[in-house]
């Protein structure tokens, strides 16, 4: 096995056990049961609304919750913490002992940080289609019935989301390594949280790299003022996140382990 | 060719004003047991971070195994298993998952993780999270994960510490053992003497970053003689007395004199001339320094000369 694959595997038995781990199901389910709350709260105004798509209602909502509040915050908690494990308790003098190349490690940790942001997205996914059928065997009023379900569309929203947020995984990933603080870490996933909400609305969304991929998301559902060219966006997310996340590499790979 | 499996050559780390590590020359033979030794803060662990490529020499080089610590260093830690101060492992995992990390990255075989386990006694608790350990046994995982591969070169950074009396007598076992065993050369770092003398077929002495003593144990007791204590009467007389037939003598302002010899025939000679001039002698006691007077003596002031 090359020194990837050697770094990629004791990487993912580090994961066992961890809040990493158990987050990627646990940061959808609060969205899904905020959202499921909101439809059974608000069921006068989701109900028997026949002139809507209620699927993409359903998905809209919960895009925008996930992509522009739970998912920097989730981003930010997931990188910490894989870097965690090796600044708790030092390991990255043991890592670095290896016989492997430093960037394996960071490229390994890379890999491992888009996979659970990769299964977060979706659990999130999977969870909105079924909140969507659990409140459609409540009431048949909502409309959401399996039949109608936009598979394709909700499937492409959720791609583009996963593939434009490589540039934020990348930053978040690159700060915990730099700073072993965990207030570093945070305060920058909190401040761009803010930043995020905003600018949501104005241009410059657009390129904020936290607020592109759900920007991107739902602007495959029509929404005029979010029209936006898909292979130019998911280039800056996704050829953005490479290029930071090889510069995050090369950096991490120099420094001293004091 | 060289039989180094170390070599530094004017190795020197500067943090800021501060010289950490300063023109270190280190020299240590294939099939060794080298223990460095020195107080805390004199630059051990320093060294041990720029042999492993941890940090970056100031000035200076470092050759392993023949070939420069420079560029990709893959293939030089492959032959080193090392435990670099604070042992690392992952508390969430079990000693056994820990040893199954380093044993994905150094390729290693299941059968090693077991042999690992069972050498630093760690069989009966394998299965337990590591985070439940004890300081004991977090040390042993650490010393597990070093020569899991049973790596040619072993460099250890106090390995010890936190260690009961009992721990400490089975590490020291085990490091004499490895390269008879195994033909491992060991560089063990210390700050105690007594740990190391057992074991050590080398040493060397760090002080304020500089080495000021490399060589055998025998060798370091050679540089440090004999003395005799000499209780008598008349101090100042027997001094005198002591001097003329040649002796170096120090008086320490009571009726005791120190006298450099060389062995138990010298104490008798120098007893059997006092008393021939006349001089009353109450107390003879012939003293040997031990390996550790000689390394409290060297280590006790910053500007220790170097006995080089």
């Amino acid at each position: 096995m090359n020194a990837l694959g050697r770094a990629l595997s004791a990487e993912l038995l580090k994961t066992r056990r961890t809040l990493a781990l158990l987050m990627t199901v646990l940061a959808p389910l609060i969205i899904a049961v905020l959202q499921f709350a909101m439809y059974i709260q608000g069921s006068e105004y989701h109900l028997n609304q026949v002139d809507r798509n209620q699927w993409q209602s359903l998905n809209q909502s919960s895009l925008l919750f996930w992509s522009l509040l739970m998912m920097p915050l989730f981003v930010t908690l997931e990188t910490a913490l894989l870097n965690g494990l090796e600044y708790d308790r030092r390991n990255w003098a043991l890592l670095y002992t290896m016989p492997a190349p430093r960037w394996a490690f960071y490229a390994a940790k890379a890999a491992i940080s888009l996979a659970l942001i990769g299964i977060s997205t979706v659990v999130m996914f999977g969870l909105v289609v079924l909140i969507g059928l659990i409140l459609q065997a409540i009431n048949p009023g909502y409309g959401l019935t399996a039949a109608t379900i936009p598979w394709a569309q909700m499937g492409q929203s959720y791609a583009l989301l996963y593939g434009a947020s490589f540039l934020m995984v990348s930053i978040h990933l690159w700060v915990s390594s730099r700073w072993p603080n965990y207030v570093v870490a945070f305060a920058t996933g909190i401040a761009a949280t803010v930043t995020t909400v905003l600018v949501f609305e104005g241009d410059l969304a657009r390129f904020f790299p936290w607020s592109m991929p759900g920007l991107l998301a739902l602007s495959t559902m029509g929404i005029p003022d979010l029209v936006m060219s898909v292979p130019l966006f998911l280039a800056i997310g996704a050829g953005g996140g490479l290029l930071v996340a090889l510069l995050g590499g090369w950096h991490i790979a120099r420094r001293d382990v004091l | 060719m060289t039989n180094n499996l170390i070599e530094t050559e004017g190795l020197t780390r500067r943090f800021g004003r501060l010289s950490a590590v300063d023109h270190l020359d280190l020299s240590v033979p294939q099939g060794s047991v080298y223990g460095f030794l020195g107080p805390n803060g004199a630059g051990k662990t320093t060294t041990i971070r720029m042999l492993l490529g941890l940090i970056r020499p100031t000035a200076g080089r470092v050759r392993l195994f023949g070939s420069p610590l420079r560029g990709d260093t893959t293939a030089l830690l492959a032959k080193i298993g090392s435990l670099v101060e604070a042992p690392a492992l992952y508390p969430h995992l079990t000693g056994r998952e820990n040893l199954e990390v380093v044993r994905r990255l150094r390729s290693g075989t299941s059968a090693q993780v077991n042999f690992a386990l069972a050498t630093v006694g760690l069989e009966q608790a394998a299965d337990r999270r590591a985070g439940a350990y004890s300081l004991g046994m977090i040390q042993r995982l650490g010393l597990a994960a070093a020569l899991l591969t049973l790596p040619p070169l072993l460099i250890l950074d106090e390995p010890t510490n936190g260690l009961d009396p009992a721990g400490i007598h089975e590490v020291r076992e085990l490091i004499r053992r490895l390269p008879r065993e195994y033909g491992m050369t060991v560089f063990v770092s210390s700050h105690l003497l007594s740990e190391v003398e057992q074991t050590a077929t080398h040493i060397g002495i760090i002080q304020a970053g500089r080495l000021i003593f490399q060589g055998t144990p025998d060798g370091l007791r050679g540089r440090y003689q004999d003395h005799v204590t000499v209780k008598v009467d008349q101090p100042e007389a027997a001094q005198q007395t002591l001097r003329q037939a040649g002796w170096q003598v120090a008086h320490n302002g009571n009726h005791t004199l120190r006298v450099v010899a060389n062995g138990e025939a010298d104490a008798g000679l120098l007893t059997s001339q006092l008393v021939g001039s006349g001089h009353s002698v109450y107390h003879v006691a012939l003293e040997t320094p031990s390996l550790e007077d000689i390394f409290l003596q060297l280590t006790a002031s910053p500007t220790a000369g170097g006995i080089r």
